[in-house]
């Protein structure tokens, strides 16, 4: 609901991430994670709306792999341009 | 499987006597109301009267798996509805907000349904029942089943504890579809012998007759077409309401955070400009649909129950489906088989998450 909340508030891109799944602090947390992920962007890809989305998994200890996620995910939102959603009154 | 065939006059007796038996304390089941059906919930057995001209009857006005909603009472309710109703009940057991030990859930087959009021207004058209040609007619008339049902690929009596299905002509076939329907048929002083009730053929033709209507069906494929689509939504949260398995117990929407009202409404305004009123109507229903997307039956009590006259069938239930294909996950198809968030498999998914 934050992922759907940020979008229509007009955020350009919305980063979901955790640790790899296996590795997570709560044991099973980002197991269950990922079906809500994976429910939550099915929906917004048959509205239009998943292309801002970006969900990858990282650890903490993986400082490189995440400064070039960023980048990557940088580069493809500033590609997409502004988030619509921003100057429409919803 | 083990069942009985019987005339349509003996269902009365069937019912009457699982309450004569204590099998169930009350049941809940339709009842004619002049051209119109609704729900009754009884207790005297003497006030069953003619079941056989109104559980078939091709109305559907609330989703029955919706009065029991978070009952976890000790007292054992029967429940007689179509396989849409009777699937939401199970997956309300799935979700603790039922009892499995306090239900017995009757199946009766359905061939699709009108909206209620649609029903008694054509009930001299439309009858007790009726069957997919006598739907083809009807539409030929102008008179149509609910969007639901035309999408519906769960029509046939095969979920629940008991499946009362029509066996052609004006006969039914009762049988238990679980051990405890197989003892409560028995209790209720019927005698069972082996039944095959393996419909595979008709199945597959609904299937195919369900999977063209939803081709046809139009669809909301971009966020500008939600807007237009949810335009004259007024945030009434009927649909959250009627929804069967939409159940917490405090909506978000009805706390200040999800319904902000006076200065809370003014600074969102502040920080955008302007702000849609009555406000979060776009989040309200995407938070909705991602909330039932693995629960959701398709019933279409949400559409039924919509004052504006959204067609919510192309919204819910549409996109319930696709959420569902991905799990492989049929609500309240199978009792035992847990619900897709609370279980997963270690590699599974990863392309949904590209």
């Amino acid at each position: 609901m934050f992922a759907l909340k940020a979008l229509l508030n007009g955020a350009d891109g919305v980063f979901i991430s955790g640790c790899h799944p296996g590795e997570c602090h709560y044991i099973k947390g980002n197991f269950y994670a990922r079906r809500r992920i994976a429910a939550m962007r099915t929906i917004l890809k048959q509205l239009g709306l998943d292309d801002r989305v970006k969900s990858y998994w990282i650890s903490a200890s993986e400082g490189v792999k995440f400064a070039n996620t960023m980048k990557d995910i940088t580069d493809e939102i500033k590609e997409l341009g502004p988030n619509p959603m921003r100057d429409k009154i919803l | 499987m083990k069942g009985t065939e019987l005339n349509y006059g003996n269902l009365e007796g069937v019912l009457k006597g699982l309450l004569e038996n204590k099998v169930v304390d009350c049941l809940i089941m339709p009842r004619r109301v002049g051209n119109n059906v609704s729900y009754m919930l009884v207790r005297d057995k003497d006030k069953i009267a003619t079941p056989e001209s109104v559980i078939f009857a091709p109305s559907f006005g609330v989703n029955a798996a919706n009065i029991v909603k978070g009952w976890m009472i000790a007292e054992k309710v029967g429940i007689v509805a179509k396989p849409c109703e009777i699937r939401a009940a199970i997956e309300l057991i799935k979700l603790t907000q039922l009892n499995e030990d306090g239900v017995l859930l009757i199946t009766v087959d359905c061939a699709g349904a009108f909206a209620n009021e649609v029903y008694a207004a054509n009930y001299a058209d439309i009858g007790d029942q009726v069957d997919s040609a006598k739907i083809k007619e009807l539409a030929g008339k102008g008179i149509s089943i609910r969007d639901a049902c035309a999408i519906c690929d769960n029509r046939l009596a095969d979920v629940g504890d008991i499946a009362i299905a029509q066996a052609g002509g004006e006969k039914a076939i009762v049988a238990g579809l679980t051990e405890k329907g197989e003892e409560a048929l028995s209790a209720a002083g019927l005698s069972l012998e082996d039944k095959d009730l393996d419909r595979a053929a008709e199945k597959e033709k609904i299937e195919a007759e369900a999977k063209k209507n939803l081709e046809e069906l139009p669809k909301i494929s971009s966020e500008e077409a939600l807007e237009e689509f949810l335009r004259d939504c007024i945030v009434c949260k009927n649909c959250r309401d009627v929804c069967p398995v939409c159940y917490c117990k405090e909506c978000f929407f009805d706390q200040p955070l999800g319904n902000p009202a006076g200065g809370d409404l003014l600074n969102l305004a502040e920080a955008r400009g302007a702000i849609e009123v009555p406000t979060n109507q776009l989040l309200y229903h995407l938070t909705r649909v991602y909330h039932v997307s693995t629960t959701c039956v398709a019933c279409g009590a949400c559409e039924d129950a919509c004052p504006k006259d959204i067609p919510l069938t192309r919204f819910y239930p549409v996109l319930a489906k696709k959420v569902q294909e991905v799990f492989e996950y049929v609500p309240g198809k199978d009792a035992k088989e847990p619900l897709p968030f609370t279980t997963y498999e270690e590699e599974e998914l990863e392309e949904c998450l590209r």
